[in-house]
């Protein structure tokens, strides 16, 4: 079973901290001893390279969790992390460590380290992951041959085989580079290096460190598996997309507010709606009102001339309405003048009628007379009864008529009918009414030229 | 080939769907963003224009409120308003009685 891979899953899974703390108490040695010899010796610039790549295995658990063996991934990083560190600085620095006894030390003499360490990181890149994990465990990491066949799955001795086959391949790529060694030799020095202990204290150091930064937000770049170019470019984007949501967020927390002010401004826009329309149809009214006036002033004229134009008729028909009165007036005195001295003319004839009556009458009493003068008498005196007779009608009739003409001025005065024209009194002739004829009452009783007629003969006109 | 550069390329696609992700997102908080500034400035407008009408109808309350005359006035007016009326009735009276009078030769 793979310890690293199980520990991995563990921390991955479930944040066991325990889990990452062995891992990394297994790995320090080896992490720090890249990481010196990448920054040329500096210890305080190792432990922070040791800090940087456990952080960098914190955050990258996850994926690697399937791997078989983290000593390739692990130098690799800490390669990458030392070269961003010191950029290109190293200083070659010789340390000098204990040998560590191998299972058949070689007496050749080991290669010289101050070439070697330089030099050393890049050959192993160079080799395949077999080979460098194969070296890696056998002499950084000081696993026994079997061990190294259990992390890589073989046979012992198929581990040593790799192992040896792996080391010779280290060699020959470092003779191109121009160090000599034979592959005892070689051993040796890469033994050494497996003797570099982290200071005390890193390994907590590097736990803590890596805990704390794997929670922050670096790690979804690192999960991404962004490179740097690509993080820079992404950082860069993400922190432009910030700034243009802060200014848009900015931009619409003044237009809410302005808003807000606007709304509190217009609180009254009803209220002012309300009162330009009542104050509008009261100018309304006042206009049609004043129109009215200059209406009043034109029409009061108006009226004052009518009422004046009436006055001034009013006054020409009551002229003509008293000139008609008083030719009425005197048309009815002068009728009334005619018509009594036709009554007496009429009242005389008849007055000579009844006395020429009276005589034949009393000619046919006479005994005195003869027979025939007296028949002759009573036939006067019957013819003359006869005359008196119509005499009366005509009397009669001449009243009833000029009774009914002077009804007529009289009711023309009142004004209660107006009238027919060439009916009134201008119209009067004389000659209609009879002008002459005489004779006694029909009735001896009532014997023409006593009171017959002279009552009735006397016109009144009341206007 | 090194193992960091096997490395990139095989979380390439992921990190390129990643960083489209994040710049997606960041696009549509913008696009929905720019709407709502868009939205408030529209109400900002209608806003505007409403205090625009708001002022407008404070001038003219004032000049109608001020052309407006007293309450004495008013009355004075009202009455001549009756007044008219009686006014024409009369005429049209006096000017029938004056047609009928020159019907009737009076």
């Amino acid at each position: 079973m793979n310890e690293d891979a199980d520990l991995l899953r563990r921390y991955a899974a479930a944040g066991a901290e325990d889990a990452f703390a062995a891992l990394v108490q297994r790995h320090v040695n080896f992490v720090y001893a890249c990481a010196l010899r990448r920054v040329g010796g500096d210890r305080h610039a190792a432990e922070d390279v040791a800090q940087r790549v456990f952080l960098a295995l914190a955050r990258s658990a996850g994926r690697l969790a399937g791997r078989a063996s983290l000593g390739g991934w692990l130098h690799t990083t800490t390669r990458n992390v030392a070269a961003q560190h010191v950029r290109g600085e190293r200083r070659r620095r010789v340390r000098e460590s204990a040998a560590h006894t191998m299972n058949a030390p070689d007496p050749s003499p080991a290669p010289d380290w101050e070439k070697l360490g330089p030099v050393l990181d890049e050959a192993l890149d160079a080799m395949s992951e077999s080979d460098r994990e194969a070296v890696l465990l056998r002499f950084f990491q000081g696993c026994s041959y079997a061990e190294v066949g259990a992390r890589l799955r073989l046979a012992e001795n198929a581990a040593r085989m790799r192992v040896d086959r792996a080391l010779d391949r280290l060699r020959g790529a470092l003779e191109r580079g121009g160090i000599t060694s034979t592959a005892g030799g070689l051993a040796v020095a890469l033994a050494q290096q497996a003797s570099v202990a982290a200071p005390a204290g890193l390994a907590a150091a590097a736990t803590t460190s890596a805990l704390a930064g794997a929670g922050t937000g670096g790690g979804l770049l690192a999960f991404l598996g962004l490179g740097p170019v690509t993080a820079g470019l992404t950082g860069v984007a993400l922190v432009a997309g910030a700034g243009l949501y802060w200014a848009e967020h900015r931009a619409q927390e003044q237009l809410r507010a302005e808003i807000r002010t606007l709304k509190a401004a217009q609180a009254r826009l009803p209220a002012l709606r309300d009162e330009n329309r009542q104050l509008t149809l009261a100018a309304a009214e006042v206009e049609e009102l004043r129109r009215d006036d200059a209406a009043l002033r034109a029409l009061g004229t108006r009226v004052a001339e009518v009422r004046q134009a009436q006055a001034e008729r009013t006054r020409a028909a009551e002229a003509r309405q008293m000139a008609r009165r008083r030719e009425l007036e005197s048309w009815a005195k002068e009728q009334d003048r005619l018509a009594q001295a036709e009554v007496d003319r009429m009242n005389k004839e008849g007055a000579e009628l009844v006395r020429e009556y009276k005589q034949f009458t009393a000619q046919a009493n006479q005994p005195e007379l003869d027979a025939s003068a007296r028949q002759q008498a009573d036939l006067a005196a019957k013819a003359l009864l006869a005359r008196i007779q119509a005499k009366q009608v005509e009397i009669k009739s001449y009243l009833a008529a000029e009774r009914a003409r002077l009804a007529g001025a009289t009711a023309e005065l009142r004004g209660q009918a107006a009238p027919a024209k060439g009916a009134g009194p201008f119209s009067f002739r004389p000659g209609n009414h009879p002008s002459g004829g005489q004779g006694p009452a029909a009735d001896p009783a009532a014997a023409p030229g006593t009171n017959a007629g002279r009552g009735e003969g006397r016109l009144q006109l009341r206007p | 080939m090194s193992t960091t550069t096997r490395n990139r390329r095989r979380s390439g696609p992921a990190a390129l769907l990643g960083v489209a992700l994040v710049l997606g997102g960041a696009a549509s908080v913008h696009l929905v963003q720019r709407q709502e500034t868009v939205a408030l400035r529209a109400e900002r407008e209608l806003r505007r224009a409403e205090a625009a009408e708001a002022e407008s109808l404070r001038s003219e309350n004032g000049r109608l409120r001020a052309a407006q005359p007293d309450a004495a006035t008013l009355a004075g007016l009202r009455a001549e308003r009756e007044t008219l009326a009686r006014l024409r009735a009369e005429l049209d009276a006096l000017e029938r009685s004056a047609r009928a009078a020159e019907a009737t030769g009076r």
